[in-house]
């Protein structure tokens, strides 16, 4: 995968008391890696992908010194350029099949549509990809699903449906926004199981947003840890677990399980988080 | 564990669509004792919510009998006024649960009101305090609140009239994992301090395992298995469907 650049990426929305800058001086590379971003809700986690995709409307506002993916400059692409890399080069999979995908549209022609914009498949064959893919991605009946509509889909078919989207055109770096916290635990496990491995196979970078450290720390290869905003520290994944910054420390700590029962769960101490932050 | 305070024996529920029969719950039978915490566990779509919606006397479409202290109901009787003052429930979605024009102080004194309770204004300071909220919240609107104070409001609320049994239906399934910590912190809080008895829903194995005494395993409208504390410690099971949900839960 070509490489991914940002550097001192700022987002901010104006309001009536003056800017509000809800990602700051972000900064980070990648190649051909899995990269994972977790954060609790309002750390900007989503938004510094959005920005990466030029996906931030206005009156949001986005600078920053560099974001390059292949030596383009993001910064500065027209809409019609950003579509040749849109849904052909990264990919993104939103949080919610049911809000993402078309309702009015048989999910066969809405995954051929991402095709045939980007002459990526050829249109004679677009149909016969579609079933293709969808029964790489483990749908076992790949005809019925094709002609089926949004909300005649489970949540879990409707994610590999959203995947499938993403992957049909190869891209080089797909970005994934929680993309199975809207699932049941048991789903979740097989679609994130089947992502990882569509990814690996096809050499994509993958950026995993989520608030789940067990999910990031499985299927990412190294972590951003964000809070309000920034990014307050940067570890592999499989020393998550001895991260050192309180706030990670916090999150670890926080999390019930059969070991905890009978105590009371530690809760974040913001203001020491601050102290640090400062 | 005391004597039983509820018991749920033979439930059935089933949804009706032209000819179609839908049977969202099959012979379910459980006890839970006063002061215990239950928990149920399960995929989407397997019954547990509609459990939940029968014991809380929101759902006419069942069979069985339910009994909740002194008062038993059966096959799809409503719930009478000594019935429904002995439960409350807490929903998942503290956006959704909350009237978005009522301030906080109108949404907690409403039911107070329509069950003639003297004293309102007492009481409503009371429960706030008692669910960690400062009273500078009372007069703002839900949407001035983030989503961990919006639970804490439900809760105050389900606690307005001193119930027995508190209905938890994933009560923290749309919260922050730091904001989660704080809202489970408050109901083991509330349970020491008031001796409420908790049957809680959710799908998440930590959350189950952390708070419950004892929990059954649901998969498609019936209880495949319960497990006690110790089970859930050392993740021993016979059941294969919960063998799956143990394993999923702790690897994902």
């Amino acid at each position: 995968m070509p490489e991914l650049i940002v550097e001192n990426l700022q987002v901010s929305f104006p309001t009536w008391r003056g800017d509000v800058t809800v990602v700051n001086r972000v900064g980070f590379e990648m190649r051909t890696e899995r990269l994972g971003i977790v954060g609790e809700s309002g750390s900007g986690k989503s938004l510094t992908a959005r920005a990466i995709l030029g996906l931030i409307r206005k009156p949001g506002r986005v600078t920053a010194d560099r974001m390059t993916f292949d030596g383009t400059d993001l910064a500065g692409l027209d809409e019609k350029r950003w579509r040749s890399i849109r849904g052909c080069r990264i990919g993104m999979i939103m949080q919610d099949p049911k809000y993402s995908l078309n309702p009015v549209k048989r999910v066969k022609d809405q995954i051929a549509e991402v095709a045939m914009l980007h002459d990526c498949v050829d249109r004679k064959q677009v149909h016969l990809r579609v079933l293709e893919m969808l029964a790489e991605v483990g749908v076992e009946d790949p005809i019925r699903v094709a002609n089926c509509y949004p909300h005649q889909l489970s949540g879990g078919l409707g994610q590999r449906v959203m995947i499938v989207a993403m992957l049909i055109n190869s891209p080089d770096l797909l970005i994934a926004d929680e993309p199975t916290s809207a699932l049941d635990v048991m789903v979740r496990g097989q679609v994130l199981q089947m992502m990882d491995r569509e990814i690996q196979r096809r050499g994509m970078g993958l950026i995993l947003i989520s608030h789940d450290l067990n999910t990031v720390a499985r299927y990412c290869d190294r972590v951003l840890i964000m809070y309000k905003g920034r990014i307050v520290e940067t570890c592999r994944a499989d020393r998550l677990f001895e991260a050192q910054h309180p706030y990670t420390r916090g999150l670890l700590a926080c999390l019930p399980s059969a070991a905890t029962r009978g105590q009371r769960l530690s809760v974040l101490d913001r203001a020491a988080i601050e102290a640090e932050a400062c | 564990m005391g004597d039983a305070l509820l018991k749920v024996e033979g439930l059935e529920v089933f949804y009706t669509r032209g000819r179609q029969r839908f049977q969202a719950v099959r012979d379910v039978a459980f006890e839970v004792g006063a002061g215990e915490t239950f928990g149920l566990i399960g995929g989407s779509g397997c019954g547990k919510s509609t459990i939940l919606l029968v014991l809380s006397g929101l759902d006419a479409q069942w069979r069985g009998a339910v009994t909740l202290g002194d008062q038993m109901r059966r096959d799809g009787e409503k719930a009478k006024a000594a019935y429904s003052s002995q439960v409350q429930m807490v929903f998942q979605d503290p956006y959704g649960s909350l009237h978005p024009r009522h301030t906080i102080d109108r949404t907690l004194s409403e039911p107070l009101k329509v069950h003639g309770v003297q004293d309102v204004e007492q009481r409503v300071l009371e429960v706030l305090e008692q669910v960690g909220l400062d009273r500078r919240f009372r007069f703002r609107y839900p949407h001035q609140l983030s989503g961990g104070q919006r639970q804490r409001v439900a809760i105050a609320r389900a606690l307005l009239r001193n119930p027995k049994l508190v209905l938890l239906d994933e009560p923290t399934s749309a919260l922050d994992a730091s904001v989660q910590a704080e809202i489970l912190n408050l109901l083991l809080d509330l349970k020491r301090e008031l001796g409420t008895t908790y049957l809680l829903v959710s799908h998440d194995l930590g959350v189950i395992s952390h708070m419950c005494d004892r929990v059954a395993v649901m998969q498609q409208g019936q209880i495949v298995e319960t497990l006690s504390e110790e089970n859930l410690k050392q993740a021993t099971c016979t059941h294969p469907y919960t063998a799956d949900l143990l394993r999923n839960s702790l690897y994902v």
